[in-house]
């Protein structure tokens, strides 16, 4: 009559429902507060009684539910079905999927941007969404019918439209966003020989493509796993290391046309240095005059 | 009490036996069973891709259990550097008692002394075992198949990413709170650390629900809750627990960052008593601690049953015995931060009152149910199997009786190394528990037999040799008087002074020195358990090799090693 | 396509979806739980010391009390929603799921109000503090949950409309009660007894 699984949960609730008024009281609980949960008289300790109160009450739901549900075993679930023996399900009923893996990546995005900054929070809880409505029509259409092509068809009918768009420019806003996080902590030099670096390699890659097309074709999940970590692992380095420090000219339009962090940008403003200087006041003399 | 009991090895009836034995079956591409399901991935090559688009139960499980034994190998290696600095410091090995040899400074070593903990509990035991579930229970309940694979697998990825945040946010300077204020400096790498750990244990949370409602629902027609296999039965025992007391973790996480951010830092996340670390160390403390081993017992269990073949004595013991335990290894409500001044109304801290002793001797008593199994059937078991299930059960014997000394009260231990001892004793029970399912089941889980016979006694021996002599040597230690690690209140308090970060630094590694100062016999122990540490290591890395070198293996060899002697007496 | 001539989805079990649904409501339950009792514990340390936990009249009632009836309305059309998949019914089933969608979102609104009507800072004290983590966290549960109300929505759009359908909207549905019953708790622990 009483299964198995309503059992163990029964017990852990009586357990746990004792523990509490026990706990309530001899904590410093008075009156019937540890039976009245509070209502009349202290409960002692609120943070042990609450917990325990609220254990106990989840374990009571799971065993009415469980002993509702018939501990969910097989001959009751075949009843609910209206069969003899209910379906094993197929080895491969569910399909292979990126999804599960994107979300993590999409929570994880979320996690540094809401530490790093706001434009990363937003582009994380964007993948998040986008994963759930994938998520959602990828399990929709998997169920949709008893055809394999059939429900594939229907799903990209409706998706292929809305999906296609979306996911490039979601895929380019995480590069850029991640990579100028990254460029903007090493240093000047240092962001200019890796962004030559990530060059070559592009180019490499697209030189392997165009000789070995299958060999380039095969590595393509295996680079793009690879470059989100980079860029992960690297996000969370430059939150922690900051950016490096610009320094900004302190006036004059003209001097916003230089580099004022290297030594060369200081010999613009050097009156002494004629023709630099001259080249600047000819360009402004020259709009002021076409002025 | 009717606790489901366990079937006896010997009912024809159980669906369970059948697909044991369909296991020793060759590899045959066609057929439907676990090990043509393994053959037909072999068949495939094994690319990143399918790692990490699969809905293959058999294959997240493996990931979970190579990436954790690789985690569990840093992790030993980070406790014998720790260890290190503490033998620096007794052997005045350094230029002065303010100055540190592998770590930098006090708050650097309080930063890898933290992560240790943590990442024994969320990076190793919780992911090995919950690997092993996802490999195993779906066959030995008859199901072939998860009950949410694509769950599973954002699980791992999950709890992959989370782990990798929360690991490079405390290398940069983050960690769960700081021996000195968390400072705007480190605030940034702070929070990475906690919602870090946050993510980590959602991931850990969604396997753990996906195994249990594998459990619950997805039983073969005429196996009932009563009659799962033991692994199956602690699992879902442990998975309900980690359901109910992890998401306090997660409330306690929310508490904290809100507190960081939310301009409260200096009177709730980080000054005086409140350390960031004080308001979460409840999970790495009994009782909580204890329900990181409740599949230990499960495999125990296992164990006796595939060794002796034969009905095991009074197998309603074990049930009851792993019941128990998770009963009472839900340890949430027992948060001493939180517990009214920390101290009851005689002023003793909180565990060490008479009416929390109690669940300790429980504890005692359902390992002792147990030992008292084992040692009916111990001289029927075949010698390796008989080394696997006698250290499992020694070393969650030591650790249960470490936790019933540590609170009995004449003893005076609560606030000694014995807490480390505790925890120790737990992380390599649960360690060896792993190794030896990972033996047993290594057919299931990579397709052959992972370790030789003769290296699968070396990895038992070094586990061990290993464990024993870091949890003896913490617990001895702690009867002599050695303080525990855990900072104290009293630490914290003295960096509370409106210093100098400097001076600030010293007091610091001052109360640093005094904990540890013990004497010579201090010394000794201290290097006992370094040596320990560097046991367990080795036997991780033994296994973590062998493990990450059969990741890959194909089904032509399945089919050319012969099933070892240990499959055939499974049946 | 017309899916009616192709042949139905193998069956599976009908339970799974809910058993993961209960168990992933407890959870959720619990965290929600252990944060209310460290909100309780909490006020109960300020009152011991003779602290004021809120200042008088700041907190509102009538506002919350109008949430909680919104909620107790959702109830009834989330049971109305089970309901309509139980029956196969697919019109009632829509304007079941939608009008509990938009109750949710008048909550989120009248979540809103209260913040801007409480007006305090999240730095103001202790109080604000546990405030806005315990109402936050309920907001959040909030969203899951209405996350949960629109996969069902959709999964309801074609297909076989059979028992595993009524069982995803049932299973969004218990989260949708354990959602309410947590607010019941915010609307007791925060602000009626204050």
């Amino acid at each position: 009559m009483f299964t198995a699984g309503f059992k163990f949960f029964f017990k852990l609730f009586v357990v746990l429902i004792t523990a509490a008024i026990v706990y309530g009281y001899t904590s410093g609980g008075n009156h019937v507060g540890p039976l009245s949960v509070g209502w009349k008289g202290g409960v002692g300790d609120h943070t042990g009684y609450g917990i325990l109160l609220a254990l106990a009450t989840v374990s009571l739901v799971i065993s009415l539910a469980l002993i509702a549900f018939r501990d969910a075993d097989a001959e009751a679930q075949a009843e609910l079905l209206n069969v003899d023996r209910i379906p094993i399900p197929p080895q491969r009923a569910v399909k292979a999927s990126w999804w599960p893996t994107v979300s993590a990546f999409g929570i994880g995005t979320t996690v540094i941007g809401l530490v790093l900054h706001p434009a990363i929070f937003v582009l994380g809880l964007a993948t998040v969404g986008l994963v759930v409505v994938e998520w959602t029509m990828d399990a929709w259409a998997d169920r949709v019918t008893g055809d394999t092509k059939a429900n594939r068809m229907l799903r990209n009918r409706i998706m292929a439209p809305i999906e296609i768009p979306v996911l490039g420019a979601l895929a380019v806003g995480i590069v850029v966003l991640a990579a100028s996080r990254i460029l903007l902590t090493v240093s000047a030099l240092g962001a200019v020989l890796a962004t030559s670096v990530i060059a070559v390699i592009i180019l490499a890659y697209a030189s392997v493509y165009v000789a070995w097309p299958e060999l380039a074709r095969k590595f393509i999940p295996e680079l793009a796993i690879l470059a989100c970590f980079v860029l992960l692992v690297g996000g969370v380095l430059a939150a922690i290391k900051g950016e490096r420090e610009f320094h900004h000219p302190e006036s004059s339009s003209d001097s916003t046309l230089y580099e004022t962090d290297t030594d060369d940008a200081s010999e613009t403003h050097n009156p002494i240095d004629g023709n630099i200087d001259e080249n600047h006041s000819g360009i402004s003399d020259t709009s002021s005059v076409e002025s | 009490m009717s606790f489901p009991s366990f079937p006896p090895m010997t009912a024809s009836s159980t669906s369970y036996q059948n697909t044991m034995t369909a296991m020793m079956q060759p590899a045959s591409t066609n057929d439907h069973t676990l090990i043509g399901r393994i053959a037909a991935q072999g068949k495939r090559s094994l690319s990143l891709r399918s790692l990490v688009a699969t809905s293959d139960h058999i294959l997240i499980g493996r990931m979970f259990i190579v990436l954790s034994l690789l985690c569990a190998f840093a992790t030993a290696v980070l406790g014998v550097l720790l260890r290190i600095e503490h033998i620096a410091h007794l052997f005045r090995l350094r230029a002065d008692h303010y100055s540190f040899m592998v770590f930098d400074d006090p708050n650097n070593w309080f930063r890898m002394w933290t992560l240790y903990r943590m990442s024994f509990i969320f990076l190793v035991l919780l992911p090995l075992l919950i690997g092993l579930g996802m490999t195993i229970i779906p066959s030995q309940i008859g199901a072939d198949v998860l009950a949410f694979p694509r769950a599973a697998l954002g699980a791992f990825w999950c709890w992959l990413i989370g782990a990798t945040i929360m690991v490079v946010s405390v290398l940069g300077g983050g960690g769960w709170g700081s021996l000195y204020h968390v400072t705007p400096d480190n605030t940034d790498a702070v929070s990475l650390t906690l919602l870090g750990t946050g993510m980590t244990i959602c991931g850990l949370l969604l396997a753990a629900l996906v195994i249990a409602t594998t459990i619950i629902s997805l039983r073969e027609t005429g196996m009932s809750l009563k009659n799962v296999p033991p692994f199956t039965w602690s699992m879902l025992v442990a998975s309900v627990v980690w359901l109910t007391t992890f998401p306090i973790v997660i409330a306690n996480i929310a508490l904290i960052y809100t507190g960081l951010h939310g301009g409260q830092a200096t009177s709730f996340a980080v000054s005086e008593d409140e350390n960031i670390w004080l308001q979460l160390d409840w999970i790495t403390e009994p009782p909580a601690v204890y329900a990181l081993a409740i599949p230990a017992l499960g495999i125990i269990l296992e164990l006796l049953y595939a060794a002796s073949g034969r009905k095991a004595p009074w197998p309603t013991f074990g049930a009851i015995a792993v019941g128990l335990f998770g009963f009472l290894s839900i340890g949430g409500w027992l948060q001493d931060f939180f517990v009214a001044g920390n101290l009851t109304a005689d002023g003793m801290p909180v565990a060490s009152d008479p009416r929390y002793q109690l669940p300790y001797v429980v504890f005692a008593m359902a390992i002792m149910l147990l030992v008292f199994a084992f040692s009916a059937n111990m001289f029927s078991l075949p010698r390796v199997k008989n080394t696997r299930t006698a250290s499992l059960t020694l070393m969650l014997v030591a650790a249960t009786v470490f936790g019933a000394l540590r609170v009995l009260e004449p003893f005076e231990l609560l606030e000694s190394t014995i807490t480390t001892s505790v925890f120790n004793a737990l992380a390599v029970a649960g360690i060896i528990a792993a190794v030896a399912g990972i033996c047993h089941w290594s057919y299931q889980l990579f397709g052959v037999t992972l370790v030789p016979e003769k290296m699968n006694q070396i990895i038992l021996i070094l586990l061990l040799t290993g464990g024993l002599c870091l949890t003896g040597a913490d617990a001895l230690s702690g009867v002599l008087g050695a303080d525990s690690f855990v900072l104290l209140p009293e630490v914290a308090l003295d960096v509370e002074s409106p210093l100098s970060s400097q001076v600030e630094a010293q007091h610091v590694s001052s109360a640093f020195v005094q904990t540890f100062d013990t004497g010579s016999i201090a010394a000794f122990l201290t290097f006992a358990s370094c040596l320990g540490l560097s046991l367990v290591a080795a036997g991780l890395l033994m296994l973590s090799i062998e493990a990450l070198t059969t990741f890959g293996r194909t089904p032509q060899q399945v089919t050319a090693h012969t099933p070892s002697q240990e499959m055939a007496s499974t049946t | 396509m017309k899916t009616t001539s192709l042949p139905s989805p193998v069956p599976t079990r009908p339970r799974t979806v809910l058993i993961g649904s209960l168990l992933a409501s407890s959870a959720t339950f619990i965290a929600f739980c252990s944060l209310v009792a460290l909100y309780v514990r909490h006020r109960q340390q300020a009152r011991i010391v003779g602290q004021d936990w809120f200042t008088e009249g700041s907190l509102q009632l009538g506002p919350a009390s109008m949430m909680l009836m919104t909620l107790l309305l959702s109830v009834v059309t989330v049971q109305w929603a089970v309901q309509s998949a139980k029956t196969e019914d697919r019109p009632h089933q829509f304007m079941a799921l939608g009008t509990t969608l938009l109750f949710g979102v008048a909550v989120l609104n009248q979540f809103w109000f209260v913040y801007q009507d409480v007006g305090l800072a999240i730095d103001d004290s202790k109080a604000a503090l546990f405030f806005y983590v315990v109402t936050g966290a309920f907001i959040a549960m909030l969203v899951v949950a209405m996350i949960a109300m629109i996969i069902a929505t959709v999964r309801s759009l074609a297909g076989t409309f059979g028992k595993e359908l009524a069982n995803i909207v049932q299973a969004s549905a218990f989260f949708w009660h354990a959602t309410v019953v947590c607010y019941a708790l915010v609307w007791y622990t925060v602000f009626v007894t204050k």
